[in-house]
């Protein structure tokens, strides 16, 4: 975007004048940063995310841990996950790498598939239209949540996890993303600038990746960067259900689903990884929407 | 009005037939051997064949998905080992893992749904539209940046920390309410309520934020329009202009979202079931995961897909209704 018009401030620029894009870059900043330094982070703490510390749990509660308040101490800051004892605090950190990881892999595959199919049925003839854009409508009305479960089930448990999580949510999921780039080609493909370098003798995908992207960058922006929150709390939903990522890998949604069961006797446990989620989600989502208004500073006070 | 109501309900027939295929297709045509699948580690080589044999794996794949088809509406007889079984007219397959045709396993988890859904879009509809409206009074004031933030921070909590917190509060912490069971509303409507009141909460909850927002935009704009200008005119309080008039610039795309939502509900509310340890079909789809119960898995994705799709045309047909102008499109 800062290409075309230099006069005009970058979309980061625009996003760091304003109060709570701020406060929304820096949060995920640090929520990078952490799952970047989560070596370094469990190294400060002395600890690591696979060792069990049978030592500390309390075989009485059947495997709670002994001290109080889910175990938390010096030597382990968020405290013992019950019936193994490993660290909550490294397994938190490097679960904030998968959680980033599967978020960000989702988002990018969604955002490539929607841009090919909504740029190939806005640029191609009117027979690649309807066929491209009936496909889409066929794929939105899919109960997606069920097809990921689904096919979560099917496929072997010998293909990794993270990566079938990030090609499932992508290849279900692109579908909005089409539908917004088709309109929006739609729509710049008559514009002067397009049949100029067609003129000029462009080739199709040229004038798709030079005069066309651009042009997108606003509206895709704008809803990718919500997609990917949305993503974080798909991958936390299936680990959670027991179908994504699984032990020993450390994942945010498989620590919720074993909170559960200790409800009554370590509610910190459950709280940790909850609240932690959620912080994140909600960071994420500031960051969309402040990116939504600074886009769009018209539609700033709707 | 006839046209456009035979033409969405074509539409609206085709995209199932289409998804039935691509469901009956993936699940069937996977890498793995449906047959061990469906008949779990009790099989030996015999009973394997035997399977087979039932399921009718070894015919071609465009006959198996005929009899999957046709045994929807004529019933189909399954070889469960012991004896045959007849699985009576919508027959969606048979589980052999837990020896009951697909469709009394959906019959039994469906009452879950329809209850979740009943309770929680009465209150996602009052608590959105009722704040929308109030949103919509002074637009940008103090009360309403503040209901909007409210609502969109609900809306972007996911469903199942909600339940969560919800449950650690109500019944561990306060204690002032039991740990959900389902009881049928047939059985004791007081129970039924109290049981499912926080999981139509935490739904609705998630949910209302999207209705407020409809609802406030809805109402801003049709307060821009010229009949309001005229009951200004008359003196009308701005309350009743917005709660008797304006309101109704909302009423379309609530309407139509509400019909959409309810779909997705009814289709089974998977992390709210699995939360609450509610039996129904989100919970079933997730069971059935777990052991691989392809049948099973099957069938209630494509119960889904169905209720999905019945909602999804519900919407656009309520839209063409309350907004003539939709039709001619």
């Amino acid at each position: 975007m800062s290409r075309n018009n230099d006069a005009q401030p970058t979309l980061r620029a625009r996003l760091w004048a304003r109060p709570g894009g701020r406060v929304a870059l820096i949060l995920v900043g640090l929520i990078i940063l952490i799952a970047l330094l989560a070596p370094v982070l469990t190294a400060l703490e002395g600890q690591d995310p696979n060792t069990y510390h049978d030592n500390l749990l309390n075989s009485a509660t059947g495997g709670g841990p002994n001290a109080p308040f889910g175990g938390i101490s010096a030597a382990h800051w968020l405290g013992i996950e019950p019936t193994t004892g490993r660290d909550v605090f490294a397994r938190l950190v490097y679960g904030a790498r998968i959680s980033l990881l599967v978020a960000a892999g989702a988002t990018l595959g969604q955002l490539l598939l929607g841009l090919l199919v909504g740029l190939a049925a806005g640029l191609g003839n009117r027979w690649a239209d309807t066929l491209l854009s009936r496909f889409t409508d066929l794929v939105l009305s899919f109960p997606y949540l069920f097809f990921s479960i689904a096919l979560l089930a099917i496929v072997p448990q010998s293909f990794p996890r993270p990566v079938l999580l990030c090609v499932i949510l992508a290849g279900l999921y692109w579908a909005p993303t089409a539908r917004i780039v088709r309109a929006e080609t739609l729509v710049l493909r008559e514009r002067e600038f397009v049949a100029a370098a067609r003129l000029y003798g462009a080739s199709v995908w040229r004038v798709a990746r030079k005069e066309i992207l651009p042009g997108l960058a606003a509206p895709v922006v704008t809803f990718t960067a919500l997609m990917v929150p949305s993503n974080m709390v798909a991958e936390a939903g299936l680990s959670f259900l027991g179908l994504g990522v699984q032990p020993p890998t450390p994942s945010w949604g498989q620590m919720l689903s074993t909170a559960t069961t200790w409800f009554q006797t370590d509610p910190e446990y459950v709280l940790v990884p909850a609240l932690t989620l959620l912080l994140c989600v909600l960071a994420f989502v500031a960051l969309g929407e402040e990116i939504r208004r600074a886009v769009d500073p018209k539609g700033a006070g709707r | 009005m006839t046209a456009f109501l035979v033409r969405r309900l074509l539409a609206a027939a085709a995209v199932l037939l289409i998804v039935a295929a691509v469901v009956y297709g993936l699940f069937y045509l996977m890498p793995g051997d449906p047959a061990s699948l469906a008949c779990g580690k009790r099989c030996d080589a015999a009973e394997l064949a035997q399977v087979r044999q039932t399921m009718g794996l070894n015919r071609p794949v465009y006959e198996q998905f005929w009899t999957f088809i046709s045994s929807i509406f004529a019933g189909h007889a399954y070889d469960n080992g012991v004896g045959t079984v007849w699985c009576s007219a919508p027959c969606l397959g048979y589980s052999f893992q837990s020896d009951e045709p697909v469709t009394q396993l959906l019959t039994q988890a469906l009452p879950v749904d329809v209850s979740l859904v009943a309770g929680a879009a009465v209150l996602w509809l009052s608590l959105g539209i009722g704040f929308g409206l109030f949103a919509a009074m002074r637009p940008n004031g103090l009360r309403d940046k503040a209901t909007t933030f409210v609502g969109l921070a609900f809306g972007s909590v996911p469903i199942f920390i909600l339940a969560l917190l919800l449950l650690l509060l109500f019944c561990v912490w306060w204690q002032v309410l039991p740990f959900p069971t389902f009881v049928p509303f047939t059985q004791n409507v007081g129970q039924w309520a109290e049981n499912l009141l926080l999981p139509w909460f935490a739904i609705a909850l998630t949910f209302a934020g999207n209705y407020l927002r409809l609802t406030r935009a809805g109402v801003l704009e049709a307060l821009g329009q010229d009949h309001i200008r005229t009951l200004r005119a008359y003196g009308y309080t701005e309350r009743r202009i917005v709660a008797r008039h304006a309101v109704r610039g909302a009423l379309p795309t609530v309407a139509t979202i509400a019909a959409m939502d309810i779909g997705g509900v009814l289709a089974g509310a998977v992390f709210t079931e699995s939360m609450f340890g509610l039996p129904g079909l989100g919970k079933l789809m997730v069971d059935s995961a777990s052991t691989i119960d392809l049948p099973v898995i099957t069938g209630v994705t494509l119960l889904a897909s169905f209720l999905i799709i019945v909602a999804n045309t519900v919407a656009d047909l309520l839209y063409a209704v309350l907004d003539p102008r939709v039709r001619i499109s």
